[in-house]
């Protein structure tokens, strides 16, 4: 089938309001928020129904036409980058949340639905949805689901992969499948639990059954400030061998602070070397003595300052900063490169030394934003794209930063997925049989790989076909249409 | 191929690994698996040697049961075949036990039991209360859960990382050691409650959590006709508790015990208040009262020859009325029930006794159309043989078995792994 016969049977399938295929309107959808790999795809679907969908995958897959699976496009690993003889099917229209269901504390949404807006829903009966992904403000559901979003919250209350218990998904052959459901540990296969974080290269997600959770009692936040990155993280390691549960600990270094306090002006001391944020949640009696050991624990740290938030403002301001954190880098530096490593928590401080050391030898700044309680790693590396080979070289030094996680037993990604961008690290931490045995779900699953081709497992042909680094599309630069 | 030569040949396979013929063996009834009785029985002591066996039985058309300390083999359909027990209680040791990480490494045929002595020395457990004792190689194909999952999740949020091996021999590992990994498919949530049936993990990690500091119970008297409301109250408002369970019997009164464990002051102060939510009969225990009466609940997994155990998937709120039918249809058919809710989650088990075959036959699907009708699964855990021979110890899984036959088929292709065990015939 020839393009315009394809949009007219898109246009046939979902209305002709869901089939995006002009030029300029396409270039909306070229990358998602890692804006250094861009591709414009043939055409954007934007389906409301699961029948659509099926709709939509029966044809691509007669057709056998590549298909990207796209939610809000805040991803930071390229996953929901197009391939330019493919379509993005992008699930922005299906917004419902469906069901609310407190007394099992589910709700069942559709997978546009914005992270945030399933907190907003349920919060006047006292609950929330835990995962939180600094970009929960415009993150969906969907794209939590095919990326296994975390958030700062995850060390007590888990991934998104804990709060799916069910997924209505369309398969790359338009079959329509029901998995799990409001119970929890089905019999069979947990399928549930390995499409969630499969990236969009297993099935197309067109329903969601969450878990929400409770409100606590109490929520206490402390803010230290140390004068290093050690002294904070020896803080970090004490308060895990008390035996306490942190709901978060967040860690920023120096550079990060600085970014932060010119963006948002959370009060954190721009002198310190470090911040910390701890915070408890819990039943308030045990939230109340356990922060006053966290307090002792900052304390004999030698932490220079410790602030506990007397209210929600003030607690409110303090994750203002952490949360702004990657785009405040924007008013200390002209471009920057999100990390998202993942180390034993306990090799910290090694870990910092050796990216300071990297960070020497390639020239360039790197900002350290760290989930402390669970290892994960935020390196920003700061660079300037308008210097020649600045761009190369902080790609580069960003993907040394991931062996240097791999090697002290950690993991290429915590939370933003492998995507494109990330897939060339993946034999650092997998073998070949690994990454093989990886691929058998693949094709029991998605023989016609039509899905999300190219994204999570490097292709051992190197044949060009990988897109190549962004240059600006003619539209753009004759001014015709603009980016977002 | 003749048994004697099929142990010759793992003999010679197995005795430059570990210089002796000791771990190979022909099988005997004593080894039987569902009424099936294993070839040859073999006991690997390595990764490579469990590599080894299951590479040379896919290549030869054998069928392989693996197997740790035998607690749950009786889990699941009986194998349409088990030309080799393959026993990994040897591969027995903690790898690392990473404490200021709060993982660890283990391979598979430890004891839970010794695990969790040898975390506790750190103040550490893993957070899993399984009703049936075993191994962790047990643990995680079966996916059994306690009370305590309320808190702390199931098996499946609790795995990190897997080295597993696959029914062709190659090894392979997915997941990792870090508490927060998103590379590649996560493939030990695969083979988590998988039976065994898709590899043989032979490594896992996990993450951990700190032992709490105290514990406290609230036991109740209630009807059963006010657990829901009862379990609703109690979700529903700030307390965190970390099992809330309900266990009847056929006589007697029915009990809902509601734990807490965190900090003394906490543990008191939520104990205290739930007591008063309760009313009536409740009280508070700790100590060896509070064990006693977790060892009262734990009793349900305790069968004699003739029992029907088995597993309700449901939801909190089915969970009340689903137990209502089993307890009125028990008691018209005139046999004895048990049952032990996992009230905060919607799980149970349920044990009849003293009925004839065709009672149990009668009682395990009636109970199971109602919980279908619904959504929600009946397993059979433990039953006399005429029983399983005329029901699906399973019963229906939904849409999603069409997808499972395919994992299947592409991660075991000539079905040497406990072929015939799983749902759906898998």
């Amino acid at each position: 089938m020839q393009r315009p016969e394809l949009i007219a049977e898109f246009k046939r399938i979902i209305g002709p309001e869901g089939v995006i295929s002009e030029p300029e309107q396409l270039v909306t959808y070229e990358s998602d928020g890692l804006r250094n790999h861009r591709v414009l795809p043939m055409l954007v679907v934007l389906p409301t129904s699961t029948e659509q969908v099926q709709g939509v995958m029966r044809l691509c897959h007669t057709e056998g036409i590549p298909v990207v699976p796209r939610g809000s496009g805040t991803g930071l690993s390229a996953g929901a980058l197009p391939v330019s003889n493919g379509i993005v099917l992008g699930l922005s229209r299906m917004r419902g949340i469906l069901e609310v269901d407190l007394e099992n504390a589910r709700a069942r949404v559709q997978p546009g639905v914005l992270n945030l807006w399933v907190t907003e829903r349920v919060a006047p009966d006292g609950y929330y949805f835990a995962p939180d992904p600094s970009s929960q403000q415009v993150c969906s559901i969907g794209g939590n689901v095919a990326e296994n979003s975390g958030g700062a919250h995850c060390l007590k209350y888990g991934f998104t992969v804990n709060h799916v218990v069910g997924l209505t998904v369309v398969m790359s052959d338009g079959q329509v499948v029901k998995l799990g459901g409001k119970a929890v540990d089905k019999p069979g296969y947990d399928l549930v639990g390995v499409l969630v974080g499969s990236e969009g290269t297993l099935c197309v997600v067109t329903e969601v059954t969450l878990r929400i959770v409770r409100k606590p009692e109490a929520v206490s936040t402390l803010q230290a400030a140390f004068a290093s990155p050690d002294e904070a993280g020896s803080a970090v390691s004490e308060i895990i061998a008390a035996g306490i549960v942190p709901a978060a600990i967040e860690m920023m270094d120096n550079l990060s602070i600085q970014a932060a306090e010119a963006a948002v002006h959370a009060n954190y001391p721009l002198d310190a070397g470090a911040v910390l944020l701890v915070e408890l949640d819990g039943p308030q009696l045990e939230v109340a003595e356990q922060m006053v050991l966290v307090r002792g624990i900052c304390d004999g740290s030698g932490a220079t300052s410790i602030k506990l938030a007397q209210n929600d403002d003030e607690r409110v301001l303090m994750w203002k900063g952490r949360k702004s954190a990657f785009a405040a880098m924007g008013r200390i530096s002209r471009d920057y490169y999100v990390q998202d490593g993942v180390i034993p928590r306990t090799a910290l401080s090694a870990v910092l030394r050796e990216i300071g050391a990297l960070a020497e030898r390639y020239g360039l700044r790197v900002a350290n934003v760290f989930h402390a309680g669970d290892g994960n790693l935020h390196p920003l590396v700061l660079f300037d794209s308008t210097m020649p080979g600045q761009t190369e070289r902080a790609e580069e030094l960003a993907g040394e930063i991931l062996h240097v996680c791999v090697d002290a037993g950690g993991s290429i990604t915590g939370e933003h997925g492998v995507g494109l961008d990330k897939k060339r690290h993946m034999p650092a931490m997998f073998s070949h049989n690994d990454l093989e045995t990886m691929q058998l779900l693949r094709c029991a699953i998605d023989p016609s790989r039509i899905l999300n081709p190219d994204k999570i497992f490097p292709t051992p042909r190197l044949c060009g076909e990988s897109p190549g680094i962004y240059k600006p599309h003619p539209l753009q630069q004759a001014g015709v249409a603009d980016l977002f | 191929m003749e048994l004697s030569s099929v142990i010759t040949i793992m003999s010679l396979k197995i005795t430059p690994y570990t210089g002796t013929k000791a771990f190979t063996r022909a099988g005997t009834s004593a080894d039987r698996v569902l009424g099936v009785v294993p070839g040859i029985v073999v006991k690997p002591r390595s990764l490579d040697e469990v590599s080894e066996v299951l590479g040379w039985a896919t290549k030869e058309g054998l069928k392989v049961v693996p197997c740790g300390s035998r607690t749950k083999l009786d889990r699941g359909a009986a194998p349409g075949g088990c030309d080799i027990l393959l026993d990994v209680s040897s591969l027995d040791q903690v790898v690392e036990h990473a404490a200021g990480d709060l993982t660890v490494t283990v391979q598979t045929g430890v004891r839970l039991s010794d695990l969790q002595r040898q975390l506790a020395g750190a103040g550490q457990f893993l957070a899993v209360d399984p009703p049936v004792p075993g191994t962790v190689g047990g643990l995680i194909a079966t996916a059994d859960t306690g009370p305590r999952r309320l808190r702390y999740g199931g098996v499946r949020d609790l795995i990190l990382g897997v080295t597993f091996v696959r029914a062709d021999g190659v090894i392979a590992k997915a997941g990792g050691k870090v508490v927060k990994n998103v590379a590649g498919y996560d493939l030990p949530k695969l083979l988590t409650g998988a039976l065994g049936t898709l590899g043989v993990v032979a490594e896992a990690t996990f993450r951990l959590y700190p032992l709490p500091a105290a514990s406290a119970t609230v036991v109740a008297n209630i009807p059963p006709n006010e657990l829901r409301r009862h379990v609703g109250t109690i979700l529903q408002s700030t307390l965190v508790p970390t099992s809330l369970d309900y266990f009847a019997q056929s006589s007697g009164p029915s009990t809902l015990a509601v734990r807490f464990e965190s900090t003394q002051a906490s543990v008191s102060a939520q104990a205290k208040f739930t007591a008063q939510l309760l009313g009536g009969s409740s009280r508070i225990v700790t100590g060896e009262e509070e064990q006693a009466v977790w060892a009262q609940f734990d009793g349900i997994s305790d069968t004699v020859e003739r029992d029907v155990l088995c597993k309700l998937v449901s939801t909190v709120s089915d969970l009340e009325g689903l137990l209502e039918r089993a307890s009125r249809a028990a008691r018209e058919a005139g046999t004895e029930l048990t049952v032990r809710a996992h009230a905060g989650y919607g799980h149970a088990l349920l044990r009849w006794r003293g009925g004839t075959a065709d009672a149990a036959v009668a009682l395990v699907q009636g109970l199971r159309a109602e919980a279908e009708a619904l959504g929600h699964n009946l397993i059979v855990w433990r039953a006399p043989a005429e029983v399983r021979s005329r029901v699906d110890v399973w019963g229906d899984v939904g849409e999603g078995l069409s997808l499972m036959r395919k994992v299947k088929q592409q991660f075991d292709p000539n079905g040497t792994l406990n072929p015939g065990r799983f749902v759906g015939g898998i």
